[in-house]
């Protein structure tokens, strides 16, 4: 916390001593009510950020261009307030304000594409990388809203409500093209190879260096916007693709030993046959560390009626095993990869009836598909399974499947016709499919070798009925309240209320006070998944968070300055629950486990959190043109996790997630045609690795990822004599070369085998202690955009 | 506490209820909203502001401000926005410097637009959503009258409105078409012109 105070008067003090210099001239008040946020999330209605029901940031189109930002978890990181992201070299994991639950698909943060919830209820996903499928090109703005907004929105939106705006056919009139790509080293060196003894490495698959200079990554987006007539009614249509492909870098990861395979009596054979089992796993994964996602989004308004389609594919691969994420894959191994597919349809019109009412109704529909797939070639993971020829592999596949169906409508009553005295009531109701399976095929045959299990076929409805008051009783003063019940088929009622209030002190000063809660539904994998290894964990609760903040915020022309307090409480959290020898005996005698099985998992509501902490934010701009910008934020919170399962066991922080964190940045544009420069930072404090806690490490070695900083510089600019032409380009350097999240078959501390003779003679030079997770350290990027304008 | 099969009635008949009412309200209205993106608090701040920055304010406004809100008989939307702008406006201290009052008309026609401008001493007059068919006739309308034309559809300024507003990439936007803002005699400072998006 005295880093977070620091940075904190980092932060303030430039405001403190910058006088503001635009105060003296004559705009500087208008620049003040332009720079203000119109947003719509909070409420469901639109109003300025000062006045909205909760903490929130604005995410502009022009920033992320300016900034070379990629993707929504970037502009989350770099731009936003309270919110970050942590990337596990797969999809990343996000938080909020000390908060971060990994692993969690995302499904503790609510994510919206013009207002549609994407969240499914299998796993409660929710993409916030490339897998978000949204042509970063076609987005108009991000709104980042902090803490609970189940008032409005139900389940998920316990940490935030993420809502991405996209472009109409006015803002983004024309054909457009983009294409862009990352370059750098395509290998990243992690693994301390080079210091390796021979006799190790002639053991690892792949060891030996192979790095250039290459690209990693490239991106292609077309897309276009008009405006028509159609039968007579006025009709605008946006819509927008893009393919992104990523290959690398190369990461070293290991060396591990793994020792001996009990099922073989052979050395751990985690390379693929016909490779020999050396009991090693570490290299070059130079193959398997990739990602596929094509993507579209369509925007169709006619009439009253606004359509929007979403269709993307995501695939990819993650280039290590862990505890919890591809927990048997081979090493290397470019067929072991997850994939989603999303397509979902939203229907909305919007009709007034009166000058006191007005009816917004929506139909939508989702479906979503998820696979992991892993291929295994280490025979302790296939027991029993008759995979063919002498190095057999075995290949799980498990396919989960979310539809839905759903209608809301919305009808706002403004009693006194003036907006100060407005009633909002809603009801969202929705009939769902969720559907799994688990596979397991001879990898060499595509056979299968055992029925497929897990079997999930279930149909369930959700009904969320919610009202929300907002009342004006004088000019400095607004109030908020409203409640959301929500009831589904395996829980009943949950209501989520909020009242907050906001009262304009003075001129530019605005005071702000919130209580809130949010819930999230347990999702059908937490109750009714059923692995090999893990029993379904049937009557779970609803999560529940409760949320308590306040905040002021002062605009001085084009100054503004926002620092606000929250406090949360969390209960019910669901986990993974290690089950007892007792508990497993009771699975067995069920037959939900087989007896040779060990280290069964459920999950339970198990824990609770206390948060607590703060944010801050100034953000400004100079000169007439407002050539120059500049904002910076900042959150400093703690986050304790108790288990109420076991009383008495002291409190633990949450791993992963760093507790101070923030983000700064500075642009100007150059005069005339010359381009935007343009710098952004950032900022983690240290944070625990995901297996800090639950590896067993000796309290004095727990696993811990340094302090991260991410700078990047962008170039943008018109390209000369081109007309519609413009470029950008850039770098990205990490100074921290670790990652939180302990990666190979060595998660917890009796795993480690190193220099110690238990593991045998072979271990000679290998390192000790867990391995994190590595992190690209530098990366440019370069791209073209054309925009053909009619 | 409800019996399961109870629970399975109540959320069916929700659902059913939700369906009905959606065909109800989809069949009711035909023609598409013209959406207010900007809040009319902020718009009337905007104007407020504005005004001060319009050489010929003062002498157009004299000792107080009239705004004259122009909404469209039997347009829920244009009636909606009316009262809110005048709310919006009524509670602001002073509109360019200057104590200021307002009322809503309804709209006569474009060819009689010069006479409630000379007749109300506006100068404001502020058109709400419902007018993107007469914009044309508005524009001509207005052509050498001393008055600041303001609306909340960004559409219309394009088309012959003075002043505007929209929502990019979730900030407010000024929208001035600086050729009617001439034959209108609005005189708006090179400053705020340059944060403004211009029409010619």
């Amino acid at each position: 916390m005295r880093r977070a105070a620091f940075s904190l008067t980092c932060l303030l003090v430039p405001l403190a001593v910058t006088r503001p210099a635009r105060a003296q001239s004559a705009p500087s008040d208008l620049e003040g009510l332009l720079d203000q946020s119109v947003v719509t999330t909070a409420s469901k209605s639109a109003e300025t950020s000062t006045t909205a029901p909760a903490t929130s940031s604005t995410l502009t189109a022009e920033d992320m261009r300016r900034y070379g930002i990629r993707s929504i978890a970037e502009a989350i990181d770099f731009l936003s307030l309270g919110a970050v992201t942590s990337d596990p070299l797969s999809t990343v994991d996000i938080g909020a304000r000390g908060v971060l639950l990994s692993g969690d698909s995302g499904d503790h943060f609510l994510l919206l594409v013009d207002g549609h919830a994407v969240n499914e209820p299998f796993w409660g996903t929710a993409r916030f990388d490339h897998g978000a499928g949204v042509p970063l090109e076609m987005v108009d703005h991000i709104e980042v809203v902090l803490g609970p907004g189940s008032v409005l929105y139900g389940s998920n939106a316990v940490l935030g409500v993420i809502n991405i705006i996209t472009k109409r056919a006015k803002d983004w009139h024309g054909t457009h093209v983009a294409a862009e790509g990352d370059a750098g080293p395509t290998q990243v060196d992690s693994a301390h190879l080079a210091r390796l003894p021979d006799s190790v490495k002639s053991q690892l698959d792949g060891w030996k260096t192979n790095n250039h200079i290459g690209i990693t990554s490239a991106r292609v987006m077309g897309g276009a916007g008009y405006e028509f007539p159609l039968f007579g009614k006025p009709a605008e249509i946006t819509a927008a693709i893009e393919y992104f492909q990523q290959d690398g870098p190369a990461f070293t990861f290991g060396p591990q030993y793994g020792g001996i395979d009990s099922a073989s009596g052979q050395p751990d054979q985690f390379t693929r046959p016909p490779l020999p089992a050396t009991g090693w796993w570490g290299g070059i994964a130079n193959k398997d560390y990739y990602v596929r996602e094509p993507a579209g989004q369509l925007h169709v308004g006619w009439g009253s009626f606004d359509l929007s389609v979403h269709a993307s594919t995501f695939k990819r691969a993650t280039p290590y095993r862990a505890r919890f994420t591809h927990e048997v894959q081979d090493f290397d191994d470019p067929d072991s990869y997850d994939l989603d597919r999303s397509l979902w349809v939203d229907l909305k019109h919007r009709a007034t009836l009166s000058e006191l009412a007005v009816l917004t109704s929506r139909a939508y529909g989702d479906t979503f598909d998820y696979q992991d797939v892993q291929n295994t070639s280490l025979e302790s993971s296939f027991v029993g399974l008759q995979a063919t020829g002498s190095n057999p592999t075995v290949t799980y596949k498990g396919t989960t499947a979310s539809r839905w169906l759903g209608l809301e409508e919305q009808l706002s009553l403004d009693w006194l016709k003036d907006a100060s005295l407005v009633t909002l009531v809603g009801v969202d109701g929705r009939v769902r499919f969720i559907g799994s399976k688990f596979d397991t095929s001879d990898f060499n045959t595509g056979k299968p070798v055992a029925p497929s299990t897990n079997l999930v076929s279930k149909y369930d409805q959700a009904v969320g009925v919610y009202a929300q008051q907002t009342w004006q009783p004088a000019p400095w003063l607004g109030l908020n309240g409203g409640a959301r019940f929500d009831e589904e088929t395996r829980y009943q009622g949950n209501v989520s209320p909020r009242i907050a209030a906001s009262a304009r002190a003075w001129d530019g000063g605005t005071f702000k006070a919130i209580y809130a809660e949010a819930f999230r539904s347990p999702s059908w994998a937490e109750t009714n998944l059923q692995l090999p290894l893990q029993i379904p964990g049937g009557d779970l609760q609803p999560e529940r968070v409760r949320s308590v903040e306040g905040s002021f915020e002062q605009r001085l022309g084009a100054h503004r300055l926002l620092f606000g307090a929250f406090r949360s409480w969390w209960s019910n959290l669901v986990e993974l629950h290690a089950l007892t020898p007792q508990e497993t005996a009771a699975a067995v005698a069920q037959g939900l486990v087989s007896l040779e099985n060990y280290g069964v998992t459920q999950y339970r509501n198990v824990s609770s959190i206390d948060n607590w902490g703060f944010n801050a934010s100034y953000e400004g701009t100079w000169g007439a043109l407002q050539q120059v910008r500049w904002g910076a934020m900042v959150t400093g919170a703690v986050a304790k996790r108790n288990d109420v399962s076991a009383p008495g066991s002291p409190s633990e922080p949450l791993t992963v997630g760093p507790q101070v964190f923030g983000n700064g940045r500075i642009s100007y544009d150059l005069p005339g045609d010359l381009p935007t420069v343009a710098v952004a930072v950032h900022w983690m404090g240290k944070r625990y690795a995901d297996r800090a806690f639950t590896g067993g490490w000796p309290r004095a070695e727990l696993p811990v990822a340094p302090p991260q900083l991410d700078l990047r510089v962008t170039v943008t600019g018109s390209v000369p004599g081109v007309k519609g032409l413009s470029y950008r380009i850039g770098a990205n350097w990490a100074l921290a070369d670790r990652g939180p999240y302990v990666v190979g078959p060595n998660q917890d501390s009796g795993s480690i085998c190193s220099i110690s003779a238990t593991c045998g003679t072979t271990t000679a030079g290998a390192p000790a202690g867990p391995q994190l997770v590595p992190v690209d350290p530098f990366r440019v990027m370069g791209g073209l955009q054309y925009d053909l304008l009619p | 506490m409800r019996r399961p099969a109870e629970r399975k009635t109540w959320r069916a008949t929700v659902v059913l209820g939700v369906v009905g009412v959606t065909l109800y309200a989809s069949s009711s209205q035909d023609a598409r909203a013209e959406d207010v993106a900007v809040p009319e608090r902020l718009q009337a701040e905007l104007v407020a502001k504005m005004a001060g920055y319009d050489r010929g304010f003062a002498h157009r406004a004299g000792d107080r401000v009239h705004v004259v809100i122009v909404d469209k008989p039997d347009d829920p939307d244009s009636a909606r926005a009316a009262t809110h702008l005048e709310s919006a406006f009524h509670v602001l201290p002073d509109v360019g410097g200057l104590p200021h009052d307002e009322a809503i008309v309804s709209w006569q026609g474009a060819a009689a637009l010069p006479e409630l401008v000379r007749s109300r001493h506006a100068a404001i007059v502020y058109f709400t959503p419902g007018f993107a068919g007469d914009v044309g006739e508005i524009r001509a309308a207005l052509d050498g009258v001393d008055v600041l034309s303001v609306t909340a559809i960004p559409e219309y300024v394009a088309r012959g409105i003075v002043l505007g507003f929209d929502v990019v990439s979730g900030k407010p936007k000024l929208l001035v078409n600086l050729g009617q803002a001439r034959k209108q005699r609005v005189a708006f400072m090179a400053e705020v012109l340059k944060l403004a998006r211009v029409y010619e």
